[in-house]
């Protein structure tokens, strides 16, 4: 936009030169004609002052000539002598006969006979013929002729006028052509500015597609350990199963309890495991909260040793009386384990990670030593290792973006730079230690936060599982297991159930006039979806209640948007406990 | 013409100038009784000199008049505006000076001393004829006379 708003004035700036140009011509035009006129004018006066003159000297030897006195006429002309312009003078008889005459220097007097005229110019001389009279009659004519100005004279006359005019007209021409070119600065340096952007623009976005895809391998960095440990939940559940379904046919039915209680509990895990993964992969913003560093990464605990391997060891050494801080608990689980990944790829043959915290106080000679982090009240996490450890030079480009000393496509160099800036932006800041064959150990510094760290959700006491009191719910879903578990566990309650496998049979069940209490429908549906379908039972049955399940991290947050009041979102997967309390919850709303 | 042959050269010389003095003198307005009334030249007692200087003066005018030249007595110069007591020597011409004296008459006389120069007096100096001009005389007979032919007179 700013481009072609900026046209005009290119053209502007563009113009101004041949302006300047085009002034400084019609000022010198201007000045040659003012000479003109001037030296015209000049050359007029200086005609009259010839011929005035002319007059005062035949008026002068009238009685001379008319009493045939030569040497009185002479002595007339000699008086000439004291103007220097005066270049001849000739006194002429009535008859035409030379009567006296003058001449100065190499002037010569015109040959033959001169008639009466008026001055002319002739050359570098002007002269003039009058006639001698006297009471009105003639005695003979007077021959005058004066130098017209030299032309060193004339130079000096206009001279000054013309180095006045010519001066002026250049300064006009060197101010345009100064203006224009300071001007096609101006439109480089503008043009610069737009390219140069328009360059930090793409920049941002390719730094935002990296980050993502910073989070993605990362992400890819767990699913090899996750694969395996999945594998290890899933033999855990289905082991507990088979000595179910042997305990059960066995008669042995005491010790069933044992292994569903395993088997429940490698179910949690699985469950927690996908969570995280989802969490982690989510696109999200920093949504601070307070929170106890110490439980984080203890928390942390599978996951890392799943990431680390078997050839290192993980120790913690967390501080006691740890402060609470205040930073997004997405981003700092993300931040330490790819300290940890680091860490493991700086040890490649195994070694020792330590993962320590504790209450740091940068005071202000410290800041000032390094400004890394702003005096002040922190709790430092260290993630620190044995490993090759880095030279001076790379530890002092190691924050920089996109700087990795990992082979070609291991690394995008943005770990570290994401972890400086989540820090920061968090109020903190990182620091790094190293030496080379020293050991590694980055630390986060978050700022102390004043208050309590946030609840962790804990398991809600068993409470007595609320029942139904015989309300139909209609239950749609596609998958048939889950659609049989649901459509169990709700007629164990106490309620009486329809089924639907796909929206428009749904839809089809809600038109008729079968009573129908709640909606209970998965949104990933083939055809209509379950928005849809709900929609639809509404409009037949005004204030339906509606339960969404849905096994997409992301459709729940969207889905938050379109929740109508008597709707609600489950995320699978759910405990049945969970389920049945909602559904009661839902009904009972309803009648309230 | 006999008559000029007669004439020695300064007597041609003064007969070619007399009528010349009228473009450098001026004489009071009532001398003359109109515009185109010719000036009077008269010549007392020399018709020789009168035929030349009637030649001299043939076509040519001052401020618009003609000349007429005479011949006359001396009894009869009252009228004249210029009167040339050529022929006249001594005691008559001083007479006939005094006489005219107050009157608008230029009078010219050659080579006059004392009281019989009139306001005009030829002279031949190193054979070259020169004049002088009694300015007071001039005024008295209310003429004017011109500065540039004052510049040209010898003094008395």
């Amino acid at each position: 936009m700013s481009d072609r708003m900026s046209l005009p004035q290119a053209i502007g700036w563009k113009r101004t030169p041949v302006v300047a140009g085009i002034a400084a011509i019609a000022l010198l035009f201007a000045g040659v004609l003012l000479a003109v006129i001037s030296e015209h004018s000049y050359q007029a006066t200086k005609a009259n002052d010839l011929a005035v003159q002319a007059r005062i000297l035949a008026s002068t030897v009238s009685a001379a000539v008319a009493f045939d006195d030569v040497p009185a006429a002479r002595d007339n002309l000699a008086a000439l002598d004291a103007n220097d312009a005066v270049e001849a003078a000739a006194v002429y008889d009535a008859d035409g006969y030379l009567f006296a005459s003058y001449t100065r220097g190499t002037a010569r007097l015109p040959a033959g006979r001169v008639a009466v005229h008026d001055p002319e110019i002739r050359g570098e001389s002007i002269d003039v013929v009058v006639p001698v009279e006297a009471g009105g009659s003639g005695f003979g004519t007077v021959y005058l002729s004066v130098v017209s100005d030299p032309i060193e004279r004339r130079v000096a006359r206009y001279g000054f006028f013309a180095l006045l005019v010519v001066m002026a007209a250049l300064v006009v021409a060197v101010l345009g052509i100064a203006h224009g070119a300071l001007a096609g600065v101006n439109l480089r340096l503008e043009r610069a500015n737009q390219d140069l952007r328009q360059e930090i623009a793409e920049r941002e976005k390719a730094e935002d597609a990296l980050r993502q895809s910073q989070k993605m391998e990362a992400v890819g960095q767990l699913t090899g350990g996750i694969a395996h440990d999945f594998n290890n939940i899933l033999q855990g559940i289905v082991g507990s199963l088979v000595l179910i379904e042997k305990r059960v046919a066995d008669g042995r039915t005491t010790e069933v309890n044992r292994f569903m209680t395993t088997a429940m509990t490698a179910a949690n895990r699985a469950a927690a495991l996908i969570q995280r993964l989802l969490a982690f992969s989510r696109r999200q913003p920093l949504m601070p909260k307070a929170l106890n560093t110490n439980q984080l990464a203890l928390s942390m605990d599978d996951l890392l040793r799943r990431t680390l391997g078997t050839a290192i060891e993980l120790r913690y050494e967390l501080g006691n009386g740890i402060w609470t801080t205040f930073c997004d608990q997405n981003q700092l689980e993300s931040a330490i384990l790819n300290l940890a990944i680091n860490a493991r790829d700086a040890m490649p043959s195994g070694g020792l990670l330590t993962i320590a915290t504790g209450n740091s106080t940068i005071d202000g000679a410290r800041a000032a030593r390094d400004p890394s982090v702003r005096a002040g009240e922190y709790v430092r996490l260290c993630v620190g290792d044995n490993g090759v450890g880095m030279t001076a030079d790379v530890v002092s480009r190691a924050f920089e973006p996109f700087f990795t000393t990992k082979a070609l496509g291991q690394g995008t160099g943005l770990g570290l730079s994401m972890i400086y800036g989540f820090a920061q932006q968090s109020g903190g800041g990182a620091r790094i230690y190293s030496r080379v064959d020293g050991g590694t150990c980055v630390a986060i510094y978050l700022p102390r936060h004043m208050g309590a760290p946030a609840p962790e959700p804990r398991a809600v006491a068993t409470s007595p599982v609320p029942v139904g009191k015989a309300e139909q719910v209609l239950v749609v879903e596609d998958d048939p297991i889950v659609r049989d578990l649901v459509v169990d566990t709700l007629n164990d309650l106490g309620y009486r159930t329809l089924e639907a496998a796909d929206g428009s049979s749904a839809v089809e069940l809600l038109r008729t006039s079968v009573p129908i209490d709640l909606l209970v429908t998965d949104i990933g549906l083939p055809g209509l979806n379950g928005k849809q379908v709900a929609d639809a039972g509404r409009a037949q049955r005004p204030g339906l209640k509606v339960l969404f399940m849905t096994g997409y991290a992301e459709t729940a947050t969207s889905a938050k948007g379109f929740l109508a009041p008597g709707m609600e979102m489950m995320t699978k997967p759910f405990q049945l406990d969970d389920m049945a309390a909602r559904v009661r919850k839902l009904l009972e709303n309803g009648k309230a | 013409m006999p008559a000029a042959a007669q004439l020695s050269l300064p007597e041609a010389v003064k007969a070619a100038q007399l009528y010349k003095f009228a473009s450098f003198v001026g004489w009071p307005d009532d001398a003359f009784p109109s515009p185109t009334t010719p000036l009077q030249v008269c010549v007392v007692g020399n018709p020789t000199v009168t035929a030349a200087v009637a030649r001299a003066a043939e076509g040519q005018t001052v401020n618009g008049r003609s000349f007429a030249v005479r011949d006359v007595p001396a009894s009869e110069t009252d009228t004249c505006h210029i009167a040339y007591l050529s022929g006249m020597s001594g005691a008559d011409r001083a007479e006939v000076v005094t006489r005219l004296s107050g009157r608008p008459v230029l009078t010219v006389t050659d080579d006059a001393h004392g009281s019989s120069r009139g306001v005009v007096n030829f002279r031949v100096l190193d054979n070259r004829v020169r004049f002088e001009i009694d300015n007071a005389a001039a005024a008295h007979n209310g003429l004017t006379v011109s500065s540039r032919l004052l510049a040209l007179a010898v003094p008395r």
